[in-house]
């Protein structure tokens, strides 16, 4: 036994660091688990013959965008440098089918129908699910950070047959977990403490050590393996230790997916990361509160671009693609806010902007595309196929 | 956990324990897993420790059917259907003055368990978490019948004008309401059918076959109050026995609830409850949050350990299997267990927490 001074004086390791190499924690799991079995070139592996991108960002800059309030604006500086160095597709339709319908239509290449409060899956497969089926990308490498909400969490996967959970997005409804209620429920009476090393190590290796002795019954969800387990369960663990519980105010939810999508990068720098917003939807009732949250999320685009750029692996591997899911309506309604609903070119008409180490750079692309085609482009980058019905890839973007 | 009347009778039993035989087929109540599933799957909960060790020496024929006689059964049930029909949050039906809930009502013998299932999908809190004809409709006809509305345009379309108050047909019965819709669904054969198979799956864990299935639903036609004695059958079934040998994986409730009896021997408050359950709504693979929860509601009300040194190591390695997992540990996991403990500069708490965060944790 040690007395209390000595244990303080364990070695502490930078918390980054821990969750990066989740050796600690993994301990033995990693061997002979199902990560062993996993092929490991695909763990680095372009995502294409000869193409520097290994990863892609998508984010949803959704809850009804105008083009108007973003890069016809000045509120947007952030998305205007990326499409400055990027390709921007300033014609791109899409279908007002709800914000939940519209946001599905991205991810699954279809435009899909959906009720407003709808709590169905999208029956056609997801780009997540198609991406980890084709190339047998691990739950770990494909995330998903959404602004939260029940509904949003059915995003990470389809019902389709032969699709499903075993091939999802690990999905974080931010606000669901990042709230200052939850954090009061685990924080509270002690119970977060603080990060020690030693005694992770020693809990990875007695995890490790227990050995199952009975099947599962039935399906057994996104197939995250132990080690990748322990990791996200670390990450969530210093994420309620900092300060997404904390952040307030006016957009505050997307605020934490974007901050959530950030550290996601930075500690898993996983192969596909996407991420939902929908706070604009405030527009119903104030066009200011509107404008304000498009500069919030902005701002925190900015910071996702900089981590992304800064960041030398990620810096030349990365791609990022942004557009909303549809816009608002020409004109306002009476409570000089923003409806959609009219039919109008500006809600039916949005902005794509794609960056990346393979695109071409300051390249507008003035013939019309759809939000249905960013789904299939992202597969193709990953050398799979979406199924018939679906968009087409993106003209004009590679260099 | 205070002396509740089922926990009185079962320490009555006990006194007078007949040996259980040694039935692989059979429920065995001296087998810890096999009683922390049958709280769960009853009451969704696992036994304190004064519950577990009466119910070792008790039998099953004389146990399961004091379980499902419990207020806490019905409670349980209640839950799981408000989490079935959504009706959740904002959603959830107002509590009902004490005594006059459906849980009580059902415990009572006032009121049966097919026609609980109407009363809440009839009531305000049911049509305002499905507005609009198209929703109400469909989710009638999927939830109570199991029917895919694609399939039956004509039906839907004939509900949807009879919830908007215009005299339509379903099924050969006039109505010009919503809870016309609602009550002609009952009235369907289907309905009671459509119930017991998802009641079965849910007790069970396995999907009961259809001829089975037709004549419970007949039985519980007759009797709706024979709802207790099916489910008592189905756990003393062999293949609720034979579905032991496997791990299902807890739902939320379970895990929750489980966890803190695990710990404290109490059930958690509504807000604790709440609050957890929000967070792993919000996560598509809710196995790691489950750990974090697990990890920090043991740091937060420990689990009663003793301190290193007051029990030997295989000895404190061996119970904690028992308490959290329900099983003993295998000669090489005991082992490997005793030497990481011997080594670390650690507490007992290292090993409740390696088990409680541990995946098999999350299943039973």
């Amino acid at each position: 036994m040690t007395n209390p001074s000595q244990r303080r004086a364990r070695r502490s390791v930078p918390r980054r660091e821990l969750l990066r190499g989740g050796a600690a924690l993994a301990g033995a799991a990693l061997l002979g688990g199902p990560l062993a079995a996993a092929k490991p070139w695909l763990l680095n592996a372009p995502l294409a013959a000869a193409r520097k991108t290994k990863r892609v960002v998508l984010v949803v800059f959704g809850g009804g965008v105008r083009t108007r309030e973003t890069l016809l604006s000045e509120n947007t500086p952030n998305l205007r440098r990326i499409a400055d160095a990027g390709v921007l597709y300033p014609r791109t339709a899409v279908r007002n089918n709800g914000h939940y319908g519209a946001a599905v239509s991205i991810f699954s290449g279809s435009f899909e129908v959906f009720g407003i409060r709808e709590q169905a899956r999208p029956q056609t497969p997801t780009l997540f699910e198609i991406i980890r089926k084709q190339t047998g990308l691990s739950a770990s490498d494909v995330w998903l950070s959404t602004a939260g909400g029940d509904q949003e969490t059915n995003y990470a996967y389809s019902s389709a047959s032969g699709y499903g959970a075993a091939y999802g997005a690990n999905l974080i409804g931010a606000e669901g977990i990042f709230n200052a209620e939850f954090k009061q429920l685990v924080v509270g009476q002690g119970g977060l403490r603080g990060v020690d090393a030693e005694a992770e190590q020693t809990l990875g290796g007695m995890r490790a050590a227990v050995d199952t002795p009975l099947p599962v019954l039935g399906d057994d969800g996104l197939g995250n393996d132990p080690a990748a387990s322990a990791r996200i369960e670390q990450y969530i663990l210093e994420e309620l230790r900092g300060s997404a519980s904390s952040i307030t105010g006016l957009g505050a939810n997307d605020a934490k997916a974007m901050l959530v999508a950030r550290n996601l990068m930075g500690i898993f720098k996983p192969r596909l990361m996407a991420v939902t917003l929908r706070a604009p939807d405030v527009a119903h009732g104030s066009f200011n509160d509107y404008v304000t949250v498009i500069r919030r999320n902005d701002e925190e685009l900015g910071r996702l671009f900089d981590a992304i750029t800064g960041d030398p692996e990620l810096s030349e591997s990365t791609a990022l693609f942004v557009l909303p899911e549809f816009g608002r309506d020409r004109d306002f309604n009476q409570r000089r806010g923003l409806d959609h609903g009219d039919s109008s070119k500006e809600l039916n008409e949005v902005a794509t902007v794609a960056w990346g180490p393979d695109f071409r750079s300051g390249k507008v692309h003035d013939r019309e595309v759809r939000s249905i085609d960013v789904a299939p482009t992202i597969v193709s980058l990953f050398g799979g196929r979406m199924g018939p019905r679906t968009g087409t890839t993106l003209p004009g973007l590679f260099a | 956990m205070p002396l509740t009347p089922s926990l009185l009778v079962a320490l009555l039993l006990s006194l007078a324990r007949p040996a259980a035989p040694d039935d692989p087929a059979a429920l065995q109540l001296s087998n810890p897993r096999h009683v922390r599933a049958l709280y769960l799957d009853a009451l969704g909960r696992t036994p304190d420790s004064d519950e577990g060790a009466l119910a070792a020496s008790a039998r099953p024929s004389m146990l399961v059917p004091l379980l499902i006689s419990d207020v806490e059964f019905w409670q349980h049930w209640y839950e799981d259907e408000l989490q079935y029909f959504l009706l959740l949050d904002n959603f959830r039906p107002a509590d009902a003055p004490p005594g006059e809930g459906l849980p009580e009502r059902l415990a009572a013998g006032s009121l049966g368990v097919l026609d609980a299932v109407r009363t809440l999908t009839a009531g305000s809190a049911f049509h305002r978490a499905n507005p609009g004809n198209d929703t109400f409709v469909s989710v009638v006809f999927e939830q109570l019948l199991g029917l895919v509305v694609q399939r039956h345009t004509a039906q839907l379309e004939s509900g949807k004008k009879m919830y908007d108050g215009k005299r339509s047909s379903l099924w050969g019965t006039i109505g010009n309401s919503q809870f016309d819709v609602v009550t002609i669904a009952c009235s369907q054969p289907e309905f009671a059918e459509v119930f017991v198979a998802r009641q079965y799956q849910r007790v069970v864990g396995l999907p009961a076959a259809p001829k089975q299935v037709r004549a419970w639903a007949r039985r519980l036609e007759q009797d709706q109050q024979a709802f207790n004695e099916l489910v008592g059958e189905w756990l003393l079934l062999p293949a609720y026995a034979e579905r032991l040998s496997s791990l299902r994986r807890k739902t939320d409730r379970q895990f929750l609830r489980g966890l803190m009896v695990d710990l404290t021997g109490r059930l958690p408050d509504h807000e604790t409850l709440s609050r957890a359950r929000t967070a792993l709504a919000a996560v598509a693979d809710a196995g790691p949050l489950r750990s974090v929860i697990a990890r920090v509601l043991l740091g937060s009300h420990g689990a009663g350990l003793p301190s290193r040194g007051e029990v030997e190591a295989s000895r404190l390695v061996q119970q904690l299997y028992l308490r959290f997992l329900g099983r003993v540990p295998g000669p090489d996991e005991r082992d490997a267990m005793i030497v990481l403990y011997q080594q670390c500069d650690c507490e007992p708490e290292i090993l409740a927490r390696a088990l409680m965060t541990h995946w098999e944790y999350q299943y039973y």
